[in-house]
């Protein structure tokens, strides 16, 4: 993906992304997102993982900025920890469920017929769930590890790729410059990385841009159920499932982790929206928000 | 006398600056009356129509000036009277472009039933409640527009008054407008170019329609075109219209016999039909000026051979020449 | 129009087939010995062989998957492992919880989210606009687990105004306590349609054939209410439908939340317990309601939308 940014100059970019103060805050949510989960062990001020009973559902204090939960580990460590959690599986899932509908979407579009029906069969099955429903039924398969997780994403998220690529690689495989370059006697999987991934693989950047605050938001729902992330790892989703059992006692605890997820989504959103906006250079409107986030709604539920 | 337009300036505020679309624009219009407005794209003939009706886009504005119909002060009426009184019952309009007038998810029967409607219940002065719009229509109503369309010139009228937009071609589109126009009987209508971008053979036949009806309901029009051709025509009288200001008005045949500003002089000699025996035709060298970059004095002496110093000093307003009844804006005449 | 139909109907059942081959394969692959599930670990040898012929686990597995879209035609997905009943029991007593929830979010959404976003375009660019597209942006952005969270903690246990969980006694009861959860799940979605009718109706406040009706002196409010609006509902349309879909399939998260007993619970307990025939009918019975809402959204467009009939 960074390919794309080869050939922009970075001047173009600051300057565009100074420009407006909501493409400035996306960009600045996931640089500081990206920060936190990077640097986490460093800057946690306590071991998340550290059970502590004594110390259980404490209140707010310098030792413990945001208190401490059920077994008495520490909420902010655990905040920081579940940053990692997350953004390892939005942007993991999204980049493995790009790569695959990639794969799968050219397939289809270069070898037809009976290939091409059954890959279109595939991806219409797999669209035909509510999106929790199948990751909820793959994970009971699968069991829930942090990989799986990753895996089951992909899988449920490759339709919507592979179907745009698949369209995409279709009327681009008949453009005139390909057939110039078959003519010349280029082979195909040389054609297919020079001209077809670059031309494809733009407004697909943008899509997944949106879905890793979708995905995010279902991790965190898949671990408040209990089939996300094991144990000892921290997860925001978690985090909410322990604030929902401890409401009554201790209603801070699911604060916190909401306001995380929030700003993980919104921040993913408004990133991919300013992705879009310099893509796409007919769109500079100022407009409030983005269709992205609304992603990440489409059956949480 | 029914429309009276006294010094009209319409400006447009826009992110490359402001200008006046129209400037100082004076006329009259009688009962009756058929008015063509002639002037190049850009000149400022579209605003100067659709200000009459108060239908500007959201960044222009009236800066000054009145508008008086049948005496009534257009401008300083309230939007809503302007709303129940004059649009669509006095004053209607019809447009250039057939294709999108139409609400393409509505048949043509809704659509002219609403206006009827609506047109009836105000003249008979009754209440008006909001759902009553949203009823369906009665036949009689059905009937009179059927028998409307059938005069345009729409053949099995009675089936296909049923139809969606979408079945019909941009000829007929234009004479359902023209059906829309007229069934509320207005006393003035406005034509912003109705028939540019219609094929010509098609173009004749909306003109004989148009005409009819004219003639049938006895309706003033003010006939905006660019094409002069079309307005001798149509039009009892002429006005030219350059960059925003009004420089010339007469009765056709004088306009066309003894034009006095240099642009109409201009304007006719590009005429294909005037072409002489040489084959080249006519132009008039340079562009017309962009609003926000007017040049002083007169607007156009940077294209007129006649120009003098004194044209680059002052604007020249419309004076009377000769007869009371040709008009014209200009130093030199 | 009807050819477009007809298309979409027939492709309907050749979906659900491959969402049967792939459910039953995938439940297949689940580990763990499923006789041992039904009957326990102290059954007998003669238990264990009953099950097994009773249910043809010993056969090769193609067969099992005829025996069970067999079965499926004649209306019987199975039974719950754990207590016998028929799964299109368990789904019977499970949808109508689902679909109150489902309707009364599709309710608002329609009568909440529409006007909105009606009201942003009309006064485009103005407080109001910027208002309710933050607010929009806002919702949108709060996966509806959470909100369901923050709502509970909020009105139910800091404000005592509503009750935590459960379905309630009697019509009011009940409604009460349908509040919370309702606006949870629809919350998400009235903020996506405002954004989406804003947008289509931006485009076609701006048409030719509005400037035509205004020009016609035809009342504003009826101009935005009928004309325009009608041009404006398509996508907003799509959405829903696929808003509806999501919905029946499976609140699961909100139906744990506030304690109901509805379709998405069902599933997730049925995987929770390893519940195989559950877990096939409901996935089944999910699957085949997505697929029919949005059917639904795609047919009542082309009521709505005339040019639609004709271009297929």
């Amino acid at each position: 993906m960074n390919a794309k940014k080869g050939f922009l100059k970075r001047f173009e970019i600051f300057s565009f992304v100074l420009s407006s103060p909501l493409r400035c805050s996306g960009v600045v949510i996931v640089v500081i997102l990206l920060f936190i989960a990077i640097f986490a062990p460093a800057i946690a001020p306590h071991d998340p993982y550290d059970i502590n009973p004594v110390n259980r559902l404490s209140e707010i204090s310098f030792t413990h900025p945001f208190g401490t939960d059920n077994l008495g580990r520490d909420v902010l460590s655990r905040m920081f920890y579940g940053t990692r959690t997350a953004l390892f599986v939005g942007m993991m899932g999204v980049s493995v469920s790009l790569l695959m509908g990639l794969i799968l979407g050219m397939i289809a579009a270069y070898c037809g017929s009976i290939i091409d029906d059954a890959i279109l069969l595939l991806f219409d099955t797999l669209r035909s769930f509510p999106t929790i429903i199948l990751i909820l039924v793959i994970i009971s398969v699968v069991g829930p590890s942090i990989t799986n997780i990753v895996l089951a994403l992909a899988i449920t998220f490759m339709s919507t790729y592979g179907r745009a690529v698949r369209a995409r690689t279709l009327s681009v495989k008949e453009e005139d410059y390909i057939k110039a370059a078959e003519a010349l006697g280029a082979r195909r999987l040389r054609i297919i990385r020079s001209h077809i991934i670059k031309n494809v693989v733009g407004p697909l950047i943008i899509m997944a841009g949106m879905d890793v605050g979708y995905m995010i938001a279902l991790e965190a729902g898949l671990s408040f159920l209990g089939l996300g992330v094991p144990p000892p790892t921290a997860s925001w989703g978690k985090m909410l499932r322990v604030g929902f059992d401890y409401m009554l006692k201790d209603p801070l605890l699911i604060i916190w982790p909401s306001i995380a997820l929030f700003v993980a989504v919104a921040g993913f959103s408004l990133l991919a929206e300013a992705l879009r906006n310099f893509l796409d250079p007919s769109v500079r409107r100022s407009v409030k928000g983005s269709l992205s986030a609304i992603r990440s709604q489409e059956s949480i539920s | 006398m029914l429309l009276e337009v006294k010094n009209l300036s319409v400006e447009y505020i826009t992110s490359e600056g402001r200008g006046y679309a129209v400037e100082n624009a004076s006329f009259k219009i009688e009962e009756g009356q058929i008015v063509g407005l002639v002037g190049e794209s850009s000149s400022g003939k579209s605003t100067l129509g659709w200000s009459i009706i108060r239908l500007l886009p959201s960044n222009a504005r009236i800066r000054s000036g009145d508008i008086l119909l049948k005496g009534r002060d257009i401008i300083k009426m309230s939007e809503r009277t302007l709303n129940e009184t004059i649009r669509g019952k006095e004053i209607s309009v019809i447009v250039q472009d057939p294709q999108n007038a139409l609400n393409p998810v509505f048949t043509i029967h809704t659509q002219i039933n609403d206006i009827l409607s609506l047109y009836r219940k105000k003249t008979r002065k009754t209440k008006l409640p909001l759902l009553e719009l949203f009823r369906s229509a009665d036949t009689e109503r059905k009937k009179e527009a059927v028998s409307l369309l059938t005069k345009v010139g729409i053949a099995d009228a009675r089936r296909r008054i049923d139809e969606y937009p979408y079945c019909f071609s941009g000829g007929m589109k234009q004479r359902v407008m023209m059906v829309m126009a007229f069934v509320v009987n207005p006393s003035l209508l406005i034509a912003d170019e109705p028939t540019t971008g219609l094929d010509v053979t098609v173009e004749a036949q909306i003109l004989e329609h148009l005409k009819d009806l004219i003639r049938q309901y006895g309706t003033a029009v003010l006939y905006i075109t660019h094409d002069l051709a079309v307005i001798s025509e149509v039009a009892d009288k002429v006005m030219v219209m350059y960059a925003g200001n009004i420089v010339e008005i007469a009765n056709k045949s004088e306009l066309f016999d003894s034009p006095l500003h240099p642009y109409t002089k201009a304007l006719i000699k590009c005429l294909p039909r005037n072409a002489t025996q040489k084959d080249e035709l006519e132009t008039i060298p340079g562009s017309v000026p962009n609003i926000f970059n007017l040049p002083h004095g007169c607007k156009f002496h940077p294209r007129c051979e006649l120009a003098k110093q004194i044209c680059k000093g002052k604007r020249p307003l419309l004076k009377r020449n000769h007869s009371s009844s040709h008009e014209v804006a200009c130093f030199l005449v | 129009m009807m050819f477009f139909v007809i298309r979409r109907l027939v492709w309907l059942p050749i979906t659900l087939f491959g969402v049967m081959i792939f459910i039953f394969f995938l439940l297949n692959a689940l580990p763990g010995d499923p006789v041992t599930a039904m009957v326990g670990p102290r059954a007998t040898p003669e238990m264990r062989k009953a099950i097994e012929e009773k249910f043809h686990l010993n056969e090769p597995v193609l067969i099992q998957l005829v025996y069970f879209i067999k079965n499926v035609f004649q209306g019987d997905i199975g039974r719950s492992i754990w207590d016998g009943r028929p799964v299109l029991e368990l789904i019977g007593n499970a949808l109508p919880n689902t679909a109150m929830l489902a309707l009364g979010s599709l309710f608002l959404a329609i009568i909440i989210g529409i006007p909105l976003g009606a009201v942003s375009a009309i006064y485009h660019n103005t407080f109001a606009d910027f208002l309710i597209m933050g607010l929009s942006f806002l919702v949108v952005s709060i996966p509806d687990f959470v909100s369901a969270l923050l709502l509970l903690l909020l009105f139910s246990v800091t404000l005592n105004l509503f009750p935590v969980s459960g379905l309630g006694s009697g019509i009011l009861d009940q409604i009460h306590h349908l509040i919370l959860p309702i606006l949870a799940l629809s919350l998400p979605w009235i903020g996506y349609i405002a954004r989406v009718v804003r947008g289509t109706m931006l485009d076609v406040l701006s048409a030719p054939y509005i400037k035509m009706e205004k020009s016609f002196g035809l009342p504003l409010i009826f101009i935005w209410g009928k004309y325009a609006l009608r041009n404006a509902i398509s996508p907003a349309i799509a959405t829903l439908g696929v808003m509806m879909g999501k919905l029946l399939g499976g609140a699961v998260l909100i139906e744990i939340i506030f304690t109901r007993p509805g379709l998405g619970r069902l599933v997730a307990e049925s995987v929770a317990t390893r519940n195989i025939p559950v877990i096939q009918g409901t996935v089944l019975v999910t699957a085949t309601l997505f697929i029919l809402s949005n059917l639904v959204a795609d047919i009542s467009y082309m009521f709505v939308d005339p040019r639609i009939r004709y271009e297929r």
